[in-house]
This record gives structure tokens, sequence and C-alpha cells, in this order.
């Protein structure tokens, strides 16, 4: 029989740490404001007009995915070297609020291309390649929930989160790479500095939310394994552990 | 309204939706995660 990797041993609480209860309560203040803010002291585009706009939301989504994913191919990797589970559960947590953005930023992306590009959708190198990376991490999710066995599941998911995260350059460097309907990267410093700031500011906005997301996603995960530790001590009649402090 | 504001409205009105269907998502896991938790560890203490 297989066991689960090992969790560390430390006190696990069902609480929520109260860090995540502030970023929980702090997020959504902060990106209702940064939006408004952004909405209000930009002006519009010369060319687009107001859709510029949605670059406040399609843009920090798309960052912020990457970030996830980079989250994954570096917990994956430590997943690989120390076999500690809780790096396979980061990893995991991580991927979910990876897919989620990374949809989120091909849906806006679609709005933005009807009315700029004429199209709802191209195959264009920037929305093919992030389209494959959304496929490869929904298929990481998919094999997660088709394996059983922590380890096997731990070793797999880790090695496609590593070669899916190989992606992400592929997908930031399409724009160069190959002609494209595309733009080149937004940036600060590649937009009008009227626009600067609100980029900034929804950008750290849409990171506290990746934060707040990936580390409900991760208490979950522990609270889960350490409730499957447990079913499976009692099932064989083992030992309490007593690392465990209820709430 | 001019018609592009349609399309921003739409934009900002889908990130929404998405937001608050993912933290409804993630309050559920995590309450449901916490219920397993709680649970198990009573068993455990009562097959002591």
């Amino acid at each position: 029989m297989s066991t689960a990797p090992a969790l560390p041993g430390r006190r696990l609480s069902a609480r929520l740490p109260r860090w995540l209860i502030v970023l929980g309560i702090l997020w959504p203040i902060v990106l209702v404001a940064t939006q408004v803010t952004a909405y209000l002291v930009s002006p519009p585009d010369r060319d687009m007009g107001h859709l510029q706009k949605i670059m406040y939301v399609h843009v920090p989504a798309a960052w912020n995915s990457f970030i996830a994913f980079f989250i994954v191919a570096v917990c994956s990797l430590l997943y690989l070297w120390k076999r500690e589970a809780r790096h396979d559960l980061l990893a995991a947590s991580a991927a979910e609020s990876g897919v989620v953005l990374t949809a989120l930023t091909l849906m806006l992306g679609s709005i933005w291309g009807r009315p700029t590009w004429g199209v709802w959708w191209t195959w264009d190198a920037r929305l093919t390649s992030t389209a494959v990376l959304l496929l490869i991490f929904v298929s990481y999710l998919a094999l997660r929930s088709f394996v059983d066995d922590p380890d096997r599941r731990a070793t797999w998911s880790a090695a496609v989160g590593v070669l899916g995260a190989l992606n992400v350059p592929i997908v930031y460097m399409s724009v160069k790479w190959w002609r494209t309907l595309h733009q080149p990267q937004s940036s600060p410093s590649t937009v009008d500095p009227a626009y600067a700031l609100g980029l900034r500011i929804n950008a750290i906005a849409f990171l506290l939310m990746l934060i707040w997301f990936t580390g409900m996603r991760y208490r979950a995960a522990l609270l889960e394994r350490a409730a499957d530790d447990a079913a499976e001590r009692l099932a064989l009649g083992g030992p309490a552990t007593g690392e465990v402090a209820h709430a | 309204m001019p018609d592009e504001m349609r399309f921003v409205f739409a934009a900002y009105a889908v990130t929404w939706i998405v937001i608050l269907g993912w933290s409804g998502y993630a309050w559920r896991t995590w309450r449901r995660a916490r219920t397993l938790f709680v649970e198990s560890h009573v068993d455990e203490e009562v097959g002591q």
C-alpha cells in the first residue's frame, strides 16, 4: 500500500490564519477602489476610445496567471526534490488560480477583440498559445482528480506542472517571435503615462486576490489531507498524532 | 452611451461574475474541508 507524502509535523488549526482573514476583507475593497480610480483618471484612447479601459482587467489577469504558473513550477520542482506534500498542495492551489485567471484573460480578450479586430476569436499566436496554456493546466487539474494514489498524483502532476509552466515564456514572447494581430506586451513602460498608474494599481489588486484565493485553496487542501490521514490512521487502529489544534 | 461602452461594461461584468463565483467556490470548499477535518479528528479521539 502506498503512503501519502508526509505533511510537515506542525500543528494544523481548523481556523483560518489571521492574515488570510484580513486579506479576504482587503482585496475586494482594494480591487473596487483601483478599478474606479483607473476608470476615472484615464482619458479615452486616441484609437480605441473607452475600450482601452478593458486593459485594467485583461492585462492584470494575464500577468497574475503567469505568477500563478510560476508558483506551480517552483512548488512542483520543490516537491520532486523534497517529496513534501505541502509543495504539491500549494502547486495544485496555484494551478487552480492560474486556470481561472487564464480563462478570464481569454474571455476579456475576446470581448476586447470583437470591437477592435472585428472578431471574437482568431488563431493568432498569442491567443493560441494562451489557449494551449489553459488546456495544459485544465489537464493538470483533471489528472489530479483521476489519480487516487497521493504519491503518483503528486509526482505526475509535478512533472506536468513544470512542463506546462515552460509554455509561459512562449506565451509572453509570442507577440515578438511571430507576426500577430495582438499588440506587443502592455506594461507601465510601454503604455502612455496616463494609463500606467491604473495598470500598476490594478495589477497589485489582482495579486492580492491571487494570494487570497491560492491561500484559501491551500488551507482547504491541507485540512482535507489531514482529514484523510486521520481517517486512515483510525481505520488502521493507529495512534493519534496529537498534531491538531481544534478551532 | 457610446457603443464601445457596452463592451467595457461587459468586460467588467464578466470579471466580477468570475471573481464572485470563484470566491464562493473557495469559501465553500474551505468550509467543507474544515468540517471534514474537525469531524475526522473528533472520530479519531473517540477511536482512542
